[in-house]
């Protein structure tokens, strides 16, 4: 298909839609882009408006406004079935009454594929998602990480421009979540399908995404890359979301800001915050114990939580988190000392909180 | 639930033949009077006569009309019932939220209402209509006690029914329709069919709605049978008895073996630890 190249795969302009009057809830304008190979997330609590979204596109939900365009061409108006694309859901929706190959191929029995064809290409599939000799199989002899992996290769199968998927691994215990993660990832180098995934669960979100959209009642509250988002939270909403733990009070003064953890340079982006009274959004895991550290602090209490240990300490007056990786034991009340391990510091100005 | 061991197969077996047996006892005596000529005490078997069968086949006898009759009417009211139930029934289970439990008392008002109260309404309804002694005036009379039924059974698998299945097929490139044949009516199969399976035996049992509406001119086989009935001709009336519940036996038998082979609800049942 000829697109031009300054053009991206997909372009989704100003999209709104509302609920019946009834509903109070509706979708904000959105508007974003996608490359080909690249994984949208759309992050944020729940109600926030990110399966709507996610349905707008699919075409299961017709959008009061805006536009969708797709490899050049606007597909907002089309049915979602013409729209060339595939979703996958929360359950996988696996017919019960078909086997395992019947069900993968649907897609292309739909389309008109003979059915020695069909058979070809769903064994070719279900080889690549690792279920080879699966053909044949009735359902009810998968597992659940089966199931889903059967649900992915009958919406690879049909070759979509676009896969889109609505917390699809939110029903798998963690381990099988992560397996998924990572066929998601391989699929999508190979194939270089974009994909828009849509989650609440951060860990996943950051560890699959290559942009990110942070929704919140309906509104953007940040869009941008992984170091967007996980550095420079744009307000003090987005940076708790993002388990940020530590947003101190402190005062602006041109490139300097003064906390009580000391006289801070700020971040080169957030010169143009007005100088004066500040919050600082400081990641638990710059902050580290350190015994020689001039900044005194003492220990309040800790917990380990299977990989790092959370530790509270109180650095003049004002409680602080910090991280410390692996699993360490303080006595409460131990007199230490507190290293920032990072050269500059995000601030917000007051009036965004 | 595991489903293992033999013994449990066998005393399964053992109950399936009692609970086939109980079914199948009442119709002895109905077969033996309507093969017999006279019965009584203290003859232990009657003595034999076909009379009666041979008047059920007869051509002057109206038997075959009635039967004609009943089955036209019972086969349009449960497919009709059917038309007006599905609609209802997934617009009940799927999108009316609000007055929805009100709007379903409404609909089964028909079964809570005396039959007698209703028809009485109906046939002043439809004297006034033109709709009464008319073959369509009988087969609205028989919708009224069949349809709340059938939306009864289909709100239920609409109550539980998940959208999802519908969505994600219009995503792999289905149609409205297409989904409707591939994904939505095999998933209902079971459940209409028992749907079906009801309004038409409402409709084949039914003598109320038929001798007031139908004033006589409509001949069924319940109407048969109960004109039998007053005349105190046994014989008679087990042959009528033999062939007004043949239809709805063989009905029965087959839709369980359906029922039975509906592999949704088997594969669902036999879901056990799923290897990982």
């Amino acid at each position: 298909m000829l697109t031009r190249l300054s053009e991206p795969f997909l372009q989704v302009t100003d999209l709104t839609y509302q609920y019946a009057p009834a509903k109070s809830f509706s979708l904000g304008k959105q508007s974003f882009t996608l490359e080909k190979g690249k994984l949208l997330v759309i992050l944020g609590p729940s109600g926030s408006g990110k399966s709507t979204l996610l349905q707008l596109i699919a075409g299961l939900l017709r959008p009061n406004e805006g536009e969708i365009i797709m490899g050049g061409k606007p597909i907002h108006h089309l049915p979602p079935e013409k729209r060339n694309l595939s979703m996958i859901f929360q359950k996988t929706y696996l017919l019960p009454f078909l086997t395992v190959g019947a069900n993968v191929e649907i897609g292309l029995k739909l389309k008109g594929m003979p059915s020695h064809k069909r058979r070809v290409r769903s064994e070719e599939i279900l080889n690549q998602v690792g279920l080879t000799g699966f053909y044949q199989r009735p359902l009810s002899s998968l597992s659940g990480g089966q199931e889903q992996r059967v649900a992915l290769a009958r919406s690879l199968v049909i070759e979509p421009q676009l896969l889109l998927l609505d917390e699809p691994f939110s029903q798998l215990d963690p381990l099988l979540r992560r397996q998924m993660g990572s066929w998601i990832s391989d699929i999508k180098r190979m194939w270089e399908i974009p994909m828009i995934m849509v989650t609440h669960d951060r860990e996943e979100a950051l560890a699959l995404g290559d942009q990110f959209l942070i929704l919140r009642d309906g509104a953007e509250q940040q869009s941008g890359t992984l170091d967007n988002i996980y550095y420079e939270p744009a307000n003090r909403w987005t940076a708790d979301f993002m388990g940020i733990d530590n947003v101190l009070d402190g005062i602006k003064k041109g490139t300097r800001v003064t906390t009580f953890l000391g006289d801070l340079k700020v971040h080169p982006h957030c010169i143009r915050v007005p100088d004066g009274p500040v919050r600082i959004v400081l990641r638990s895991e710059w902050l580290q114990l350190d015994f020689t550290s001039s900044i005194k602090a003492t220990i309040e209490g800790c917990s380990f939580r299977g990989e790092y240990t959370e530790v509270k300490a109180n650095v003049n007056g004002e409680s602080v988190v910090i991280k410390q990786l692996g699993l360490s034991n303080y006595e409460r009340g131990m007199e230490t000392g507190v290293r920032l391990a990072t050269s500059n510091v995000w601030c917000l100005p007051k009036e965004v909180m | 639930m595991r489903r293992n061991g033999v013994n449990h197969g066998k005393s399964y077996a053992f109950l399936h033949a009692i609970m086939i047996s109980l079914f199948f006892l009442p119709f002895i005596p109905l077969l033996a009077w309507s093969f017999a000529q006279q019965w009584r005490f203290p003859d232990l078997v009657p003595t034999v006569s076909e009379r009666a069968w041979l008047y059920v086949f007869s051509t002057h006898s109206q038997v075959k009309d009635a039967i004609f009759n009943s089955l036209g009417l019972a086969a349009v009211t449960s497919l009709l019932s059917q038309v007006v139930a599905y609609p209802a029934a997934r617009a009940l289970g799927l999108y009316v939220k609000r007055w929805n439990k009100t709007i379903r008392l409404l609909l089964i008002a028909p079964i809570l209402i005396p039959g007698i109260s209703i028809a009485i309404g109906v046939h002043v309804l439809f004297l006034h209509s033109g709709l009464s002694d008319q073959w369509l005036g009988v087969l609205l009379s028989h919708l009224i006690p069949a349809i709340p039924y059938s939306i009864y059974l289909l709100y239920g698998f609409y109550a539980g029914y998940d959208i999802g299945y519908e969505k994600q097929f219009r995503l792999l490139g289905a149609g409205r329709l297409q989904t409707f044949r591939l994904v939505e009516l095999p998933l209902l199969r079971s459940v209409l069919s028992l749907s079906i399976l009801f309004s038409f035996l409402i409709s084949w049992s039914q003598y109320l709605f038929t001798v007031f509406i139908g004033g006589g001119n409509l001949i069924t086989l319940p109407m048969l049978l109960f004109s039998t009935l007053s005349s105190g001709d046994y014989s008679l009336m087990g042959a009528l008895c033999m062939v007004f519940v043949l239809p709805a036996l063989i009905i029965v038998i087959f839709s369980s073996i359906g029922v039975k082979k509906d592999l949704f609800e088997e594969k669902e049942a036999s879901r056990v630890d799923p290897i990982v």
